[in-house]
This record gives C-alpha cells, sequence and structure tokens, in this order.
C-alpha cells in the first residue's frame, strides 16, 4: 500500500471518530430520559469502573492466553453480553448481578495475576458467564428510545474497544518484564473485584 | 485489478458512507426530502437510515469473508430483492413489525462472526431475504404512487453502489487481521441486532422507517 494511500484512510478514519463523536441523539418525538444516539450508546459501558475493569481484563487476559483466544474472546464477548442485556430489557431476572460483576472483576484479574491458562473451553464458559452479568446489568439500566440501534452500536463498540484496549496493553506480554507488568495489573484488577464485591454484598 | 492493490484508497468511501450512516441525526418524518426528486430521496433515505446501511454492509462483510464469486451473486440479489420488496410494500401498503432491522442485524451479523462456510447460492438467498424484506418495509411507508416506485428505486441504487463498495474494499483483504477483524465486525452487528430486538419487544423504540 502506498504513503498517500495510508493517509488518506487514516484521514478517513479520523473522519469517521469525529462523525461519531458528533452523532447527536434523535429528535423526532424525544422525551426526558430516552436513549439519545450513538454518542450515549458509547458512554454507558465506560460509565462504571467495574465494567471497565472486567472489560479490559477480559483482554489482558486474552493476550496472555494468545491464539485464538486472543480473538475468540473478544468475539464470543458482545454476543453473549447482548444476550444478558436482551434479557435485561425484556425483565427476565438476574439474581446476584452486582456480585457476579464484582466476581468477573476479581477473577479474571486473579486470572491475569496467575497467569492461568485452562482450556480454551473453559475460558470462553468463564467469561461467557460474566458476559452475562454486564450484559444484564446494562440491559436492565437502558432507556427508551428512538434511537436503539445508534444507542446499541455505540454501546457494543464501546465495550468492543475497551477489551481492544486490554489486547493491546496485553501485547507487553512478549516481554518478560511485560509479562510481570500484565501481572500487577491483573493484581490491581482484582483488588478492585474484592472492593466492589465489598459494595456489593455489605452496601 | 485495480482495486486488488489499492485498499487503502477503495476503502475510503466505504468508510466515509459507515461515518455518514453513523453520524446521522435523529428522524424528524419517516421519508428525507432532498429536494432534487423522488430518487436522490430514496437515495438519501438510504444512506441517513443505519437500519438499512448496516445489514448492507454486514452482508458486504459476508462476502468479503467468502469469496467474489459468493460477492458478486449476492450483490444482484440484494439488490434486485430490494427493488421488488419494495414495490410489493408499495402495492400491499401495509407496514411490517419492527422487527426487520433486528433480526436482519442478528442473521448477517452472526454468519459473519461464524465465518459460516456458505455456499454463493446460500449467500444469495440470505441477500435475497434481506433485500426483499428491508425493501419491503421502506415501501409500505411510501406514498404508493409513481414518485413512490422512483424512491424504491433510488433506495436500491444505494443499495446496490453501497453493497458494491463496501465489497469491493474488503475483498482484497485476505490477511489474518483483516480476517479476524471481519469476524468480530460481525459479533458487534448481531450483538447490536440481539440488544435492538429485545429493546423492540420491550416497546420502548418506534423504528425510523416505519
Amino acid at each position: 500500500m502506498k504513503a498517500g494511500d495510508s493517509g488518506l484512510t487514516l484521514t478517513c478514519l479520523l473522519t469517521l471518530a469525529l462523525a461519531c463523536s458528533l452523532s447527536g441523539p434523535a429528535s423526532a418525538h424525544i422525551v426526558a430520559g430516552e436513549a439519545g444516539g450513538f454518542l450515549s450508546g458509547f458512554k454507558h459501558p465506560i460509565s462504571g469502573l467495574d465494567h471497565i475493569l472486567a472489560m479490559v481484563s477480559v483482554g489482558l487476559w486474552g493476550a496472555q492466553l494468545g491464539a485464538p483466544a486472543i480473538w475468540l474472546l473478544p468475539v464470543t464477548f458482545p454476543i453473549v453480553m447482548a444476550f444478558g442485556g436482551f434479557l435485561g430489557l425484556i425483565g427476565v431476572p438476574f439474581p446476584g448481578v452486582e456480585v457476579g460483576i464484582a466476581m468477573s472483576a476479581l477473577l479474571l484479574g486473579a486470572a491475569v495475576l496467575a497467569q492461568w491458562r485452562p482450556p480454551l473451553f473453559a475460558a470462553a464458559a468463564l467469561v461467557g458467564m460474566f458476559a452475562l452479568f454486564h450484559g444484564h446489568a446494562h440491559g436492565a439500566e437502558l432507556p427508551a428510545g428512538e434511537s436503539g440501534l445508534l444507542y446499541s452500536i455505540g454501546f457494543v463498540i464501546a465495550t468492543g474497544l475497551l477489551h481492544l484496549i486490554g489486547i493491546t496493553i496485553g501485547t507487553v506480554h512478549k516481554w518478560a518484564w511485560g509479562r510481570r507488568l500484565l501481572q500487577a495489573a491483573g493484581a490491581g484488577v482484582a483488588m478492585g473485584g474484592v472492593y466492589f464485591l465489598w459494595q456489593a454484598v455489605v452496601a | 485489478m485495480k482495486t486488488a492493490t489499492r485498499p487503502g484508497l477503495w476503502s475510503a468511501p466505504g468508510l466515509a458512507g459507515l461515518a455518514l450512516a453513523l453520524s446521522s441525526g435523529g428522524a424528524e418524518a419517516h421519508m428525507i426530502t432532498t429536494g432534487l426528486g423522488p430518487v436522490y430521496d430514496g437515495v438519501a433515505h438510504f444512506a441517513l437510515t443505519p437500519e438499512d446501511g448496516i445489514p448492507v454492509a454486514g452482508l458486504a462483510v459476508l462476502a468479503g469473508l467468502r469469496g467474489p464469486a459468493h460477492g458478486r451473486l449476492a450483490l444482484f440479489a440484494v439488490t434486485t430483492s430490494w427493488l421488488v420488496g419494495g414495490a410489493a410494500g408499495l402495492l400491499i401498503a401495509r407496514p411490517g413489525e419492527g422487527f426487520t432491522a433486528a433480526l436482519s442485524l442478528l442473521l448477517i451479523g452472526g454468519l459473519v462472526a461464524a465465518d459460516a462456510p456458505l455456499s454463493s447460492w446460500a449467500v444469495a438467498a440470505v441477500a435475497a431475504v434481506l433485500g426483499a424484506s428491508h425493501g419491503y418495509v421502506g415501501g409500505s411507508s411510501l406514498p404508493s404512487d409513481s414518485s413512490g416506485f422512483l424512491i424504491v428505486l433510488g433506495m436500491s441504487a444505494a443499495v446496490f453502489v453501497s453493497y458494491a463498495i463496501v465489497a469491493a474494499s474488503l475483498l482484497p483483504l485476505q490477511s489474518r487481521l483483516a480476517h479476524i477483524a471481519m469476524r468480530v465486525s460481525g459479533s458487534w452487528i448481531a450483538a447490536s441486532g440481539l440488544l435492538l430486538l429485545g429493546w423492540t419487544l420491550r416497546g420502548g423504540i418506534r423504528i425510523a422507517a416505519q
């Protein structure tokens, strides 16, 4: 690919990012409290530290496990999370959601800390189970709105980008100091999980 | 073939189209009026309706995963069926259920995420179902006169061009990373469809195109 083409692609990507960030809420029949556009959905998953820690740690763990987990987990997570969101949206009760979310940060962080390498199926099942908790929590909180699709896309892209951040950080795994750094990050996530678990159980 | 050597340049229109779709504002009415006539109204309607544009883009990604033979058949299948479905919608004028966008996103996204090994005829069949259903929904909300048909014609032309641009930009990308990125995009499309389905079932939304 020529350098000019790369520049053009980069320009288009920046234009896309700008256009996405400028998208406004639906103005037709708008009612206070309803969902807005892409940006509202994008902000939803990054509004809670417990969600952020868990999503980033999915990427960290995927990077530690390597192929095919590095891409299988981020492919699996959004669909299972959306299924949890679907259950939350239609009102299916899901007990212990906050505890489940806190446990996801705790256990995923511990997995990164211990450099745990379970079979791929077990890793996908564990991540999928936690995705259900996160999805249900988001789904139950989602407001009604006109721009359901743009909101959903923003929501899913934000989740995917959190995984991507985790994977990007996780690329340091190929160096010895990077592996120690990842373990330290896993310890941080696990401690965050302990805090959120305390909050969920006691508060 | 130049497209095979200049993916960056060819991806520019596709990205610009996606940017337009994502940056679209709220639906002010059921039809976009450009002042340039019904054909251009149809083009604008498609370009500013992500419920239509994203499934078509997803179909192009499916073609990008499967290869040129699949892409060519699907191109004509989706365009023709969109036109026929739109004409049927004009004649019957009975708005469909609000699940069309959610179900098509779920179907197309799921097939892309799973990298389903479909034959070219199976992809064409999926394209035909997608085009007919979306065309019908679009057509049923339009005036049942000649202007309505011209709007459907404009929509179909926009479908043809959009699909061709996205598929042409993706088909040359044969690297493993590009393959994974396409599958991840499929999982995002399917996840959005699933959320939209739940939202629709809850009755919290009213699809703009209807």
